[in-house]
This record gives C-alpha cells, sequence and structure tokens, in this order.
C-alpha cells in the first residue's frame, strides 16, 4: 500500500495552509521565526485516495466484513467472525496444547540445575564483603527462625551456574536474589497455592529452578522434600527441600553466623559413618 | 558440639541417624543469654550460683550430696517465672524438661547423677508431610500412613471426632511408632512447649506430669485402658493433634499465611490457641494447689470440660466431598431432561467440526468459561448465553429452550470440564535428555529417530486413556514393562475422507456376558439399568465415530482425569507419578523397572537380582548397605552382622 502521508515541500497540488486547527499556536509562533523553505511538516493530502474507484469499493467491502454479523450456516467458514479469526491465529495457552510435539517444546525446554546439600550449607551464612544479602531485608526468612530469637539475614543464594561465574569474573548477578530459606519458602508458598487453586488455574509453570538429590548418601531425605503429586499438576517434576524454620539452628563459627541444618536428616548415613565411631 | 551419632535398633541400622547436637539449641541459647550474668554459671556442671533464691522444689529425700544442683534447679524455675524475654523462658522450661529425669533421680536418691538425656522431638519429621499428606486436595491412596491419617481427623471439616476414639485405640495398639507420637504430641501441647503457646505449664505441673507421662501413660495397656474408660479423652487427644497442625503449619514458614488466605485458617489457629491456653492456665493453677498433696484430683478430667465445649463450637473449614461446580450440575440436569424425555443420543446434531472449532477456541481462553460467549456463532439464543455465563441459567428454563440449544449446552459444557482435566506440560532438560536415552535403548535407535516414539492416544468421548501404564506387581506379566504401543484402539477404514483413523474400542471390548442380570431385578431397578446402558450406547456410539486425540509424550507430563502421567527415564514406559519415583534415582522414574535391576551380589559374585542389606565392610570398618542374591541373603541374614 502507498503512502498516504507526504511533505508539504515535496507536493504542490496539496491545499494551502490555513490558520490550520492542527499546528498548535506554540508551534506557529516558532514557525514565523523560520524560513518557509526550510519548513517540513507533515499533512494529509486529502485528494490522494480517489485514484481508482475499484480501490475504494474494496476498502469499503473490507471495512463492511469486518462489522457483519453473520450466522455460521451463512459465513464460508469460521474464520468470517473476525474475533474468532484473531483467537485462533493465536498459539493455544501452554497447558492445553495437546497437538504440541516434544521438537516444538525443546527451544524453550526449562533447566532445573541441582544444588547439593554441601553447596548449599555454604550459603546459610551472613554475607561477606564481597557478597549481597537476600533482596528481602528485613523480611529475610532467616530473621524468623524458631530457634533463635536473634536471626540474621542470609546470604543472597547463587545458582550453580551463576556460582560458576562469580567464582570466574567475580561479578554477582545484576539483580539482586532470594536467600536459600527465602526460595525454599517461596517455593512452598507456590506449592500450597498451587494445590488450593486446583487444576484451574494451573499454568504449567516451573516454581523451582533448582532441585536437590534425595535418597543419596550426605544429601536430603525423601520425606523431607516437597514432592509432584499424583492427582494435580503442583510446578515440581524433582525434589525440593521444604522448610521447616525449627529444622535450623544457628551457630557462631570464626565470628560468622551460620545456620545449620540439623533437622534435615542424611539419608542412609551408615554408608558414611565409621564403625563404632 | 556437633556429633554425627547413629543408632541401633532390633532390626538393625535405621534411616533415623542425625547429626545430633550435643548442647540442645535451648541450651546454647541460654548459656549465649545469661553470658554476662550472676546465672552463668547455673546451666552447666558444677551448678555454680553464689546468690539466693527461692526455693520451689525441695528433693523428698533427706541426705542431699548435691545442694549446687537443687539450687540451680530453683535458679531456673526462678527465672522461668521472671525472665522478660519469651523466647528464653521458652528455652528455660525446656531446659528443665531435659533434666526432670535428673530432678526425679535426686529426688529418690539425693545424689545427682547426669543423665544427658538429648530427645529429639520425634513430632518433628512428620512437619514436611503435613503440607502433602494433610492439608486438601490430598487423596488418601492405598498406603495409609496411621499418623497422618490421626491427623487429617483434626482438621477443621465436619464429623471429624466420630470413630476417633476407635482409630486412636486401634493405632497404638498396632503400632510404636503411633503411640510415641501421640504421646508426645500430647505432651507438648500439655506443657505448652510449641512457639505459639502464650501460656506454657509451670515447674509444679510439669513435675507432676512427667511422672504420669513416664510411669503410666507409656505403658501401653495402661494408655487404651485409660483411653478407653474416660468418655471425654478423645476430645484432648482431638485438640492436642489440632494444636499440633497449628504448629506445624506455623513452622513450616509461609503455609500458614496461604491457608488463612485460601481457607480463613486464622480463625480456626485463634480458637485452638485459645482454648488450648485456657487449659493449661487451669493446669498452672492445679499445679499451684495441688503440688504437695499426697491424693491429687483428675487433672485431665478437670481439663477436658473446658475442650468440651470449645468442641461444641467446631470450625469448618475444609469441604469433606468435592465441590460440583454450576456447569456440572447443569450438565447433569440437561442430561436428566432429556433422559425423561427418552433421548439418548444427545450429540447427534453436532458435527465433529463444530467440537473441533470449539475446542480450539477453548484451548486459547486464559478464562475458560467465555466459551459460553461464542454461542450465538451457532446461532442460540443470546439470553442463553447470558444466563450461563453469570450463571443465572437453571433449570427453569429448559423448557423454554430447543433440544438443540439444549444439545449444544451439553457440547459446550463437556468441552469446558475437558478443558479442566486436561494438561500438557513442558518438562525440564535433564528430564527430557534422558527420556530420549532411555526410548533409544529400548527401541534399539538412534536419538534423532525416537520422534514417533512417544506418540500414544486418549479418547476425547470417555476419557479413556490409551497408554499402556505401568504397574506396581510381582507378577512381571501384569506390570506392562514389557508392553509397546497403545490399548483399545480400532482402526476405522471406512472414514469420510478416505484415510484410515484411530477410533477408540473401549466399547466393543466390553463383555455382555452379564448383561441378562438386570433381568432378574425388580422393575424399577430393571428400567434404571436399561436407561444406564442406553446412556453408555450412546456415548459408545459417539466414541467410535471420534478419532482420538494424539499426544507425544516425550519430554511432556501429561495431566489427564485426575492422573499425571509421563515417560519413565530408565525403561521409557509410561507411569503413573507417586513418591517411589524417586527412591531409586535422582530423576523421576516409574521405580517399577529398578526392583528387577541385576547387581553383582557380592558373597557370589553372581549378576542378579539383588537385595540391599546392611553389612559389615572389614576393608572399609563400617557398616554399609551391601547387594546380596535371594540364596545369600538366606544363608548370611540370620546370622548378623554380615561380614564382607
Amino acid at each position: 500500500m502507498e503512502p498516504t502521508w507526504t511533505t508539504m515541500n515535496n507536493r504542490k497540488s496539496c491545499r494551502d495552509r490555513v490558520g490550520s486547527e492542527d499546528i498548535p499556536a506554540v508551534v506557529q509562533e516558532l514557525l514565523k521565526d523560520l524560513p518557509s523553505e526550510t519548513q517540513t511538516i507533515l499533512r494529509v493530502d486529502d485528494n490522494y485516495p480517489f485514484d481508482s474507484n475499484d480501490k475504494k469499493e474494496a476498502e469499503e467491502q473490507f471495512l463492511n466484513n469486518k462489522n457483519t454479523n453473520k450466522l455460521l450456516q451463512d459465513s464460508k467458514n469460521c474464520y468470517d467472525y473476525i474475533f474468532l479469526r484473531q483467537l485462533l491465529k493465536k498459539s493455544p495457552l501452554d497447558s492445553v496444547y495437546t497437538n504440541r510435539k516434544f521438537s516444538d517444546a525443546n527451544k524453550n525446554r526449562p533447566v532445573v540445575e541441582v544444588s547439593h546439600r554441601s553447596y548449599e550449607e555454604e550459603f546459610l551464612r551472613e554475607p561477606k564483603q564481597n557478597e549481597r544479602p537476600c533482596v528481602k531485608g528485613d523480611n529475610c526468612e532467616g530473621l524468623f527462625i524458631s530457634t533463635t530469637d536473634k536471626g540474621f539475614v542470609l546470604r543472597e543464594y547463587l545458582l550453580p551456574s551463576q556460582y560458576k561465574t562469580f567464582l570466574q569474573t567475580n561479578t554477582l548477578p545484576s539483580c539482586p536474589q532470594l536467600c536459600l530459606l527465602c526460595r525454599r519458602a517461596a517455593v512452598t508458598r507456590m506449592y500450597v497455592n498451587y494445590r488450593a487453586d486446583g487444576d484451574a488455574c494451573s499454568n504449567g509453570a516451573i516454581i523451582s529452578d533448582i532441585r536437590n538429590y534425595v535418597a543419596v548418601t550426605g544429601e536430603y531425605c525423601l520425606d523431607q522434600c516437597l514432592l509432584p503429586t499424583g492427582h494435580q499438576y503442583v510446578g515440581l517434576y524433582d525434589p525440593v527441600v521444604h522448610h521447616v524454620r525449627k529444622h535450623l539452628v544457628a551457630k557462631r563459627i570464626s565470628g560468622i553466623r551460620y545456620y545449620k541444618q540439623v533437622g534435615y536428616r542424611y539419608p542412609d548415613a551408615g554408608k558414611s559413618l565409621h564403625f563404632l565411631s | 558440639m556437633l556429633v554425627k551419632v547413629f543408632i541401633f535398633y532390633p532390626r538393625g541400622l535405621q534411616s533415623q541417624v542425625a547429626t545430633v547436637d550435643l548442647y540442645p539449641w535451648y541450651k546454647n541459647n541460654l548459656i549465649d543469654y545469661f553470658s554476662d550474668t550472676v546465672y552463668r554459671n547455673c546451666f552447666e556442671p558444677p551448678w555454680f550460683f553464689l546468690g539466693s533464691v527461692d526455693t520451689v522444689w525441695q528433693p523428698k529425700c533427706n541426705t542431699i550430696k548435691s545442694p549446687e544442683y537443687v539450687k540451680a534447679v530453683n535458679v531456673w524455675i526462678y527465672l522461668s517465672n521472671h525472665v522478660e524475654s519469651a523466647f528464653i523462658r521458652r528455652c528455660l522450661l525446656m531446659f528443665i524438661d531435659m533434666h526432670m529425669l535428673n530432678i526425679k533421680t535426686l529426688d529418690a536418691t539425693g545424689l545427682f547423677t547426669s543423665n544427658n538425656i538429648i530427645s529429639s522431638d520425634i513430632t518433628d519429621d512428620v512437619i514436611p508431610n503435613i503440607v502433602m499428606d494433610v492439608l486438601p486436595p490430598y487423596k488418601h491412596g492405598k498406603e495409609k500412613n496411621k499418623i497422618l491419617h490421626a491427623l487429617s481427623k483434626a482438621l477443621p471439616q465436619r464429623c471429624q471426632i466420630r470413630n476417633l476414639k476407635e482409630i486412636i485405640i486401634t493405632y497404638v495398639s498396632e503400632d510404636d511408632h503411633f503411640f510415641n507420637f501421640l504421646l508426645q504430641v500430647m505432651k507438648n501441647s500439655l506443657l505448652g512447649t510449641y512457639q505459639h503457646c502464650s501460656v506454657r505449664l509451670n515447674f509444679k505441673g510439669r513435675y507432676i506430669l512427667w511422672d504420669s507421662f513416664e510411669n503410666q501413660l507409656t505403658s501401653k495397656p495402661f494408655f487404651c485402658k485409660w483411653f478407653r474408660n474416660g468418655s471425654d479423652h478423645q476430645v484432648l487427644i482431638f485438640f492436642c493433634l489440632k494444636e499440633y497442625l497449628i504448629h506445624a503449619t506455623r513452622e513450616a514458614a509461609p503455609v500458614s499465611d496461604v491457608i488463612d488466605k485460601k481457607y480463613g485458617w486464622g480463625k480456626f489457629e485463634k480458637q485452638v490457641c485459645l482454648f488450648m491456653n485456657r487449659i493449661r492456665s487451669r493446669l498452672n493453677v492445679i499445679a499451684d494447689r495441688e503440688f504437695n498433696f499426697f491424693v491429687r484430683s483428675d487433672w485431665i478430667a478437670n481439663i477436658e470440660t473446658i475442650l468440651i465445649n470449645a468442641a461444641k463450637q467446631h470450625i469448618k473449614l475444609f469441604r469433606t466431598t468435592p465441590q460440583v461446580t454450576y456447569y456440572s450440575k447443569i450438565h447433569q440436569l440437561i442430561m436428566k431432561h432429556f433422559t425423561l424425555k427418552n433421548v439418548f443420543k444427545v450429540y447427534d446434531i453436532i458435527q465433529p467440526e463444530v467440537t473441533h472449532l470449539i475446542w480450539n477456541v477453548i484451548q486459547r481462553l486464559y478464562k475458560a468459561e467465555n466459551i459460553f460467549k461464542m454461542m450465538p456463532v451457532f446461532d442460540l439464543p443470546v439470553e442463553t448465553m447470558n444466563g450461563l455465563l453469570q450463571q443465572t441459567f437453571t433449570q427453569e428454563h429448559f423448557e423454554q429452550q430447543t433440544p438443540k440449544t439444549l444439545k449444544y449446552i451439553l457440547e459446550f459444557i463437556r468441552l469446558l470440564e475437558l478443558r479442566k482435566k486436561i494438561g500438557l506440560y513442558v518438562m525440564p532438560v535433564h528430564i527430557f535428555e534422558q527420556q530420549i536415552d532411555a526410548i533409544s535403548k529400548k527401541e534399539s535407535c538412534k536419538r534423532e529417530e525416537c520422534t514417533h516414539f512417544g506418540i500414544n492416544y486418549l479418547c476425547f468421548i470417555c476419557n479413556d486413556i490409551k497408554m499402556f501404564i505401568m504397574k506396581e506387581t510381582n507378577i512381571s506379566r501384569h506390570s506392562n514393562c514389557l508392553a509397546k504401543g497403545s490399548l483399545r484402539i480400532v482402526v476405522n477404514n471406512q472414514a469420510t475422507h478416505g484415510n484410515l483413523e484411530y477410533i477408540c474400542g473401549r466399547r466393543t471390548e466390553r463383555h455382555q456376558r452379564h448383561g441378562k442380570r438386570k433381568w432378574r431385578d425388580n422393575e424399577a431397578v430393571a428400567q434404571r439399568k436399561l436407561i444406564k446402558e442406553k446412556q453408555r450406547d450412546a456415548i459408545s456410539h459417539r466414541c467410535i465415530s471420534t478419532p482420538l486425540k494424539e499426544v507425544d509424550m516425550i519430554g511432556h507430563f501429561l495431566s489427564f482425569s485426575n492422573k499425571m502421567m509421563f515417560l519413565c527415564t530408565k525403561c521409557g514406559n509410561a507411569c503413573t507419578i507417586n513418591k517411589k519415583c524417586f527412591l531409586y534415582d535422582n530423576v523421576i522414574s516409574c521405580s517399577m523397572c529398578m526392583h528387577h535391576q541385576k547387581k553383582m551380589c557380592e558373597k557370589c559374585c553372581t549378576l542378579t537380582t539383588c537385595n540391599s542389606i546392611l553389612v559389615l565392610d572389614t576393608k572399609l570398618a563400617r557398616f554399609r548397605k551391601g547387594n546380596l542374591c535371594v540364596a545369600c541373603t538366606g544363608i548370611h541374614a540370620s546370622a548378623q552382622p554380615i561380614i564382607l
């Protein structure tokens, strides 16, 4: 389609500018100081569309089609309904897109990183000089642990991939993040919400980008984790440790306050223990 | 000081092995809090305190050989009544509880013997299960956990106290763990050890109740007799379990907040806390009065009168039955309407193209109910559409509608319900990769050639799932582990467009041999059965004329009719999800294929199915789980420990 806008200087056929209603008074004043040759103002060319009657009819028909409420039996296809056509042009909601093939989803497949117990325990302490505190600040879950009245704000949790970058380049992620306990609490919150809302509200989102190992020596126990359920989608595919305030105890090591996960049992701990130790 | 310990039980090493702190957290807090005061040496031997303090506890034994300890205990009692910090008061009372055995020993012998008992609260282990297995919408499976079942009886729902007495007695008789849990829950509630308790039992009350718990209630026959004979004891346990639920939801951080917003949990919490604090206040009064009495009144009976009043105001927050939605109800009523008119083929005028169009539109709607806005497209009345959208369309309006309108409404509602019960979710990369590996191994093909092995089918008419789902059974031929393809599918070679199409074969496989039973019933029952049969016939007629819905299971998690299905990351077969899916591997799997995984027996070195048995490894000088075949298990298991 050709442009319907043109410049005043380029086209002589356009009407003269009179005390214009579309140019504000302030701009009019400014224009007085400029020579007319240098003024370039966009204006509508009123004569432009009348080039061909066919085009005019086509445009009218097009607009009429949009505003006709046809019955289904009168219409040639369902796309005569503009709102349906617009809707059907969209892709289905992710969770009910039953025609999706696995290759369609490969580009946007979520990544869930493994977070080992020993790795997590490194983040259950106060921040040091080059580290940031939890983004929740005074609402950090570290302040509400029930086994102490002197809680503290924990260090920001970094995903293993982010931590690798941090070690290599000494740069933290651009946005401050939650600490490990706030992260666990947030997962629990979303998990309970998912369950309470029922299937109707599930949109297929994953609620945790970390997962924990269970039933492995030195990791967590299965019954202390949140798990996917058998009757409803809850946004999890892997176990994630369930945050329990009572399971953490504050300790001070070399002047730095830590939380020890004393309530989280080790699975099959016999493997890692010496006989009669 | 943190020490790793492991506990020996009669049947060997248990999984309850944990890192135990020899200085419990409350002791650490006390030492820290009183570090700069005159009380700093009162919490550890030699229990040194120079000042004087009121004597609340005087040992009954005449010859006291540890007066420092007696003084220290009285200091703890004094501090527990006078310290400003509620947290430290709680720590002090817990510290006294820890020393109660020492106190009792000194009472009897006059001599202090250090019984350093660090009892971990066994009720803590249950907290993570509350969210998943107790709070709604939990569905009870075949494996019923006794503790969780008892806790579910304490939920704010109707009819909860019914049968509680019988259930508790049965479970206590059957299960020691349940009995210990119940005693601990009762003790915690009566002593007020939970964080939320604003009134806690004083030393005198604790001193008396400790005897009751240790010398009487710990005996299972005594407990059962006591519980059976008292008509109101179930109310006490009912409220103790309720208070534990409140404690658990608070400890599980945001759970309490979320369920308060969703269901109004706060109201329940407030009521239970109020009455439980009231009974502890009553116990404090009684304890002060009767501490030195030889014959005391029945304390429990006294407080139960308070709880009986509370039970009358039972709060009901959760539903006991699933809520039938407005649209489901309308669907049922319209079906009934047609049945009364002897019309069973209610979908006869609905063309497959219409269903296809409605389904395609509803897949794209965030609010599925908006699908009714599409009704005028099919020349259906706008008033009916508005009535359905505003949920004002009722049974009274049926007569004003044409059969066509009602049949279309049925189809709209059917697809609306279908939209709610289906979901195909994208799985993360790590699971997808393992699924591809499993399928390529199973089908002996390359990873790139796995494209079609995940395809399977669903019937959207009768909601039948056409996958062979792995079943847990000892009989391997029924576990579906060797099954391939789909089940109950018929190929239609007379499709309108000339191509072959897959249709549901569920009805055609249905056995008819019991069909004549209906004639033996009376007329009304026979009539009802005939109607049901005709309805089923109508559905099956539609079933065989509707192509099946194809779904790609690779890298997807399918939710259909309350079943969650996925392809196992080990064997590539379709399976449903349960807790066992994580027992054998770090990535979700069916767990059944792992049962029969062959391992090397560590005794006879045969590659076979092995049991995981506790063995003493002489090379490592430690216990560990070893793999032993069935034969070796039989030979060596009787001689514990099995030495390797």
